[in-house]
């Protein structure tokens, strides 16, 4: 499904060098729900950039569906982007002038989908989040927990190979949280591939696989299914050391 | 193309959303637009109220001007004229020799310096408005057959001359010689001293003598209709140059030619006037070139959510270059309802007609879609080369 190899992205600041990823390799494969977690500034944002075909690597290869992403012009990264994957963003990221539906409706239409397919598509993956009733109202009319939904509507609307989650729950209260986490469980369960990337441990314990990232590099890579142990047991001095700071007794 | 009925969808959108700002936006269209409209309306007004007093001239008239010259040794008489009104029935009806001059009048003890202008009694024919006659008659076959010392005097004469009592029949003294006044013409000025009217006319072949002119420079003819002017004109030429053996020294016009050349001047007038106001449209580009890279500054974020679900450059810079066009096209278009309104208001005012220029409009329309694309390209194209992850980062 997805696999880096060797991804090294270096960002100028000024005349310091920062790497940001340091020569990761990582396999997703289809039907998997993996998480990857980090503090910031571990490199963990970048690595959903790559994932996300939002940027190009300095170094190192990529593949979507066996198709090489690293050395792609911006627009047919725009079109796998389109195609291949479905974004759910911390901050919903809805376009606060359209309806519920029209923002579903917005990758559908940059793929070229006709009006009555596009709407039947969109009115279909608001109904597999339980909004169908509110499909014309607009964002700001919604409660953040629904906006969510619409988000994850969004994602769901081009049947995208994968399912990519940037903190889907940082925004939302602990009910309006468990019940998005249940939706990616759910469409886990039909057999979409999911990522999420947060700092959360208690998140990132719910899916089958952990991939820990600290200073660019990953430095763990677990399967959460067979060793529940190995994942309570995530050894990483500096990113433990913020993990428990942040989130203390919730886990 | 569904593409591009989204774009349209999302600019009216986003247009109508910020209601205050995007008409203050298309203000500047709209001024230059309606001021296209207006300037080229009262322009094409003023042509029309030119070439409709020329037209009251007559289109049909004919001018022959002879040029005497010292080398010549033929030349064009009367007989000749009337030769070419004979021989060609078909392109001309009537012909008139024309002389002028300047002579003192007077009657009683009032002296005035009046001109005078003979011609034969088809003149009445040639130039029916400047022949209407308040009283009595216009020069007669017998008055040009007898050199008769009759005139027809203008409403200045009888007002001064005659205390406005109908002058027919009474006598007045042309540079001391007595005429009998057989016709009064309408008053067509204000009757006073350097009006047109204080004017005399006397038969031509009276002039030659009275006047001591050998020879006649001037003949009227008229054309048999307006469509055989171009044709007479030319018959004209060809038959004095014939006689001649020279196509020099003479000159043959016609009004319908100095309408065709006075418009030809005014449209190029219009044209100015139009490029003026061409200005405050680029002025009103500028405007919306400013909007727009403020527009695209403030939706950098929205840029970013699209790029990252898959919109490509392309989507990005033709929604916010259509957005541009669909700006400055209804400004376009209020403009143009704008303008012809005060058009309409602005003629009353000025007390004169004005012509709404059709292809003035439908330019000034053409102009203001290809500002909207001139002027929004740069901020549209700025909008398409964001980078998706900077534009979701920000605020």
């Amino acid at each position: 499904m997805i696999r880096l190899e060797g991804i090294t992205k270096i960002y100028k600041m000024g005349e310091n060098e920062v790497r940001a990823l340091d020569g990761v390799d990582l396999h997703i494969r289809p039907h998997e729900f993996v998480s990857v977690i980090g503090p910031s500034g571990s490199g963990k944002s970048t690595l959903m950039n790559m994932i996300g075909c939002l940027d190009v690597p300095t170094s190192g290869k990529y593949w979507i569906d066996g198709i090489e992403g690293s050395r792609m012009t911006d627009n047919q990264l725009a079109d796998l982007r389109n195609k291949k994957l479905g974004f759910i963003f911390q901050q919903y990221n809805l376009l606060a002038k359209l309806t519920a539906l029209e923002n579903v409706e917005l990758p559908l239409i940059y793929r070229g989908i006709g009006a009555a397919e596009r709407r039947k598509m969109a009115v279909a993956a608001l109904e597999r989040v339980g909004l169908k009733d509110k499909m014309h109202h607009k964002p700001t009319e919604l409660s953040g927990g629904q906006q969510q939904r619409v988000s994850v509507a969004r994602a769901l609307s081009s049947k995208p190979s994968l399912i990519l989650a940037d903190e889907p729950t940082g925004a939302l209260d602990s009910k309006s949280g468990v019940e998005i986490m249940q939706m990616l469980h759910d469409l886990h369960e039909e057999g979409n591939t999911i990522v999420i990337i947060t700092h959360d441990l208690g998140i990132a314990k719910q899916a089958e696989r952990i991939v820990s990232i600290h200073d660019g590099k990953i430095t763990s890579d677990v399967d959460n299914r067979s060793d529940r142990k190995s994942a309570e047991n995530i050894n990483d001095g500096a990113a433990k050391a913020d993990l428990d700071g942040r989130i203390g007794g919730e886990v | 193309m569904g593409k591009l009925i989204q774009s349209f969808k999302m600019s009216m959108k986003s247009i109508l959303g910020n209601k205050g700002r995007s008409a203050l936006t298309m203000l500047g269209i709209i001024i230059g637009v309606a001021s296209v409209i207006i300037l080229t309306g009262i322009g094409g007004g003023a042509t029309k109220a030119i070439s409709d007093s020329m037209a009251e001239m007559g289109t049909k008239l004919i001018t022959v001007n002879m040029r005497f010259m010292r080398s010549s040794t033929r030349t064009i008489d009367v007989e000749d004229m009337q030769e070419f009104l004979d021989e060609n029935p078909d392109l001309v009806s009537a012909m008139s020799p024309t002389l002028s001059s300047s002579v003192t009048s007077k009657s009683g003890n009032v002296n005035s310096t009046t001109s005078l202008s003979a011609y034969a009694s088809s003149y009445s024919e040639i130039q029916p408005n400047n022949a209407k006659l308040e009283s009595g008659r216009f020069i007669s076959d017998a008055d040009i057959a007898n050199r008769s010392y009759n005139c027809i005097v203008g409403s200045y004469i009888k007002q001064e001359m005659f205390g406005g009592l109908d002058p027919v029949g009474e006598t007045i003294k042309l540079n001391g010689r007595k005429f009998t006044i057989v016709g009064c013409y309408e008053e067509s000025g204000d009757s006073t001293e350097t009006s047109a009217d204080n004017k005399v006319t006397i038969p031509y072949t009276t002039a030659i003598r009275f006047l001591k002119q050998a020879r006649i420079s001037t003949f009227y003819f008229a054309a048999a209709s307006e469509e055989v002017v171009e044709d007479a004109v030319e018959a004209l030429e060809n038959f004095i140059t014939k006689k001649l053996g020279s196509d020099m020294g003479f000159s043959v016009s016609s009004v319908a030619e100095m309408i065709e050349s006075l418009d030809e001047m005014t449209a190029t007038m219009t044209t100015m006037l139009a490029g003026i106001a061409a200005i405050s449209l680029v002025v009103g580009g500028i405007g919306i070139m400013n909007i727009m890279t403020v527009t695209v500054s403030e939706r950098t974020r929205e840029i970013g959510i699209r790029k990252a679900i898959g919109a490509r450059t392309t989507d990005i810079l033709l929604q916010f270059l259509i957005e541009s066009i669909v700006l400055s096209g209804m400004g376009g278009i209020v403009g143009i309802v704008f303008g012809i309104v005060a058009c309409g208001g602005a003629g009353k005012l000025l007390g004169m007609e004005t012509v709404i220029q059709t292809n003035m409009v439908f330019m000034s329309f053409i102009f203001s879609i290809i500002i909207g694309v001139f002027f929004g390209i740069a901020p549209a194209r700025r909008a398409a080369k964001l980078h998706p992850i900077e534009a979701l980062r920000s605020e």
